[in-house]
């Protein structure tokens, strides 16, 4: 990797440096201030409207060409809402194809980007990992090359079963990856559970729904040490340190992740027992490339 | 470095806003402001962005008191900032002339680059955008990434290599189009 663009060191290339200098632009740090101003985008309107109006028309053939296909004649596009009725099958050539359930409301924000109000999807993708996003009412689902099925309820809460690949739950600040074979789930608010398998045991996952830790610990397999580590954001410092216990037991951490490291756990702190967590968990790592389905 | 040169925490300083020490509550805006910021320039407009800063600060201010778990205060201001942008996504047509007008380069081709890139990196997913922003907007290194967000050196190495190479897609395409 070109170490400028991790810490400045060594040689600039020239992209590097003049993205630099034409981003530093927009870097400011206003006071912080209790008056509201006037929001500017009100000025922007009536450029917003002209911009439309003139790429418009001649879009608009390309841009249905390039929408949610649904059987012979349908096509969705951004901004059209999807209220099925009964099962629907929407595909795209640069996506996948993703099944409607019956009493599902389904948003097309953009090309690759869906928003699933309440109900159920069942996703199989073939666009590279990272491109196809589907929101909920509190959280997002990042496609990372995999076929998963996604279920809201009315009040925002949900679920996440992946059957194929990975899918990133959240947001990239609090995050849930969830690979193949496991499942997680989020409430209104956006709270992620960790990542539990299909095939533990039902004592465990009801331990893991309820919180309790000491139960969860004692029940957790080899297997379950991916799910043990994903509890670490999610728990109080005593609790982590009961987790810590347990992990290290199913699989010794690295040498620099000690018990009193756990005291301070940021995700920094357990990131070198990622892999042999994941390797222990018989959990594949993200591929680069996605085949075809 | 002595105890009493070591910075507070967030905990600390969250615990101490909360009994009404507005000083502290301006540190953590210092502090966290620019890791907002990015969130919001993510899905923003420049300008809107400044706006929609403040008032997610001033949201935060109001709701301090209901924020049970101190130390968790970034990742609680970060919701707050991406409801925040829905809601003036909701209502707003988003154009690349505001950002030209906020970049203020010396020349409109300058601008309009700015803008064009800044475009670029928003379209990117969430992981890139968000590191990328921090790297070229907030002028952060990696290391800095990092310790911000509580993300590996491995993540963000990552974010920022391949998140690079998108980018680089993505402007090729656009200056082809």
């Amino acid at each position: 990797m070109n170490d400028y663009l991790w810490d400045r060191s060594g040689d600039a290339d020239e992209e590097t440096r003049r993205l630099e200098e034409l981003l530093g632009s927009f870097r400011a740090l206003p006071e912080f201030r209790a008056r509201r101003s006037v929001p500017r985008i009100l000025f922007a309107l009536p450029i917003a409207a002209m911009l439309i109006l003139g790429i418009a028309v001649p879009a608009f053939l390309a841009y249905r060409a390039s929408g949610w296909r649904a059987g012979a004649l349908s096509v969705y596009r951004a901004g059209d809402v999807i209220r099925a009725r009964s099962p629907l099958r929407i595909e795209t050539p640069s996506i996948g194809v993703v099944d409607v359930a019956a009493g599902t409301t389904l948003r097309i924000v953009e090309k690759r980007r869906l928003a699933l109000d309440v109900g159920t999807i069942h996703a199989r993708t073939t666009s590279p990992p990272g491109i196809f996003i589907v929101d909920t009412p509190s959280t997002h689902a990042v496609d990372l090359g995999c076929e998963y099925v996604l279920e809201v309820a009315k009040d925002g809460s949900g679920s996440l079963h992946v059957t194929a690949g990975w899918v990133e739950l959240g947001d990239g600040w609090v995050q849930s990856l969830v690979p193949r074979g496991a499942s997680a789930s989020f409430d209104a608010e956006g709270n992620l559970t960790a990542p539990v398998f299909d095939d533990t045991s039902a004592e465990f996952k009801e331990a893991l729904r309820r919180h309790d830790i000491a139960r969860v610990v004692a029940l957790a397999r080899t297997r379950d040490a991916y799910t043990l580590l994903n509890l670490f954001r999610r728990t109080t410092e005593e609790e982590r340190l009961i987790v810590y216990d347990r992990l290290a037991q199913l699989v010794p951490p690295p040498p620099p992740i000690t018990r009193d490291s756990m005291r301070w756990w940021t995700p920094g702190v357990t990131g070198e027992w990622w892999a042999p967590v994941m390797k222990a968990s018989g959990v594949e790592g993200l591929k680069k490339k996605k085949k075809q389905l | 470095m002595r105890p009493s040169e070591v910075a507070p925490s967030d905990a600390e300083l969250v615990l101490a806003a909360q009994r009404g020490d507005v000083s502290a509550f301006e540190q953590l805006y210092a502090r966290h402001a620019p890791l907002i910021r990015s969130i919001l320039l993510g899905r923003l407009a420049a300008a809107d962005a400044d706006d929609a800063l403040q008032e997610v600060f001033m949201t935060a201010l109001r709701k301090l008191q209901s924020l049970r778990e101190p130390a968790a205060f970034v990742g609680w201001v970060a919701r707050i900032a991406r409801n925040r942008a829905e809601d003036f996504r909701r209502g707003a047509v988003e154009t690349m002339q505001l950002d030209r007008d906020y970049a203020a380069r010396s020349t409109q081709q300058e601008s309009a680059e700015a803008a064009r890139a800044l475009a670029a990196i928003r379209a990117l997913p969430e992981a890139y955008r968000q590191t990328l922003m921090l790297r070229f907007v907030e002028g952060m290194t990696g290391p800095d990434i990092a310790a911000r967000t509580g993300l590996t050196h491995g993540s963000v190495r990552v974010n920022l290599h391949r998140g690079m190479q998108l980018l680089r897609g993505a402007l090729d395409r656009s200056h082809v189009a």
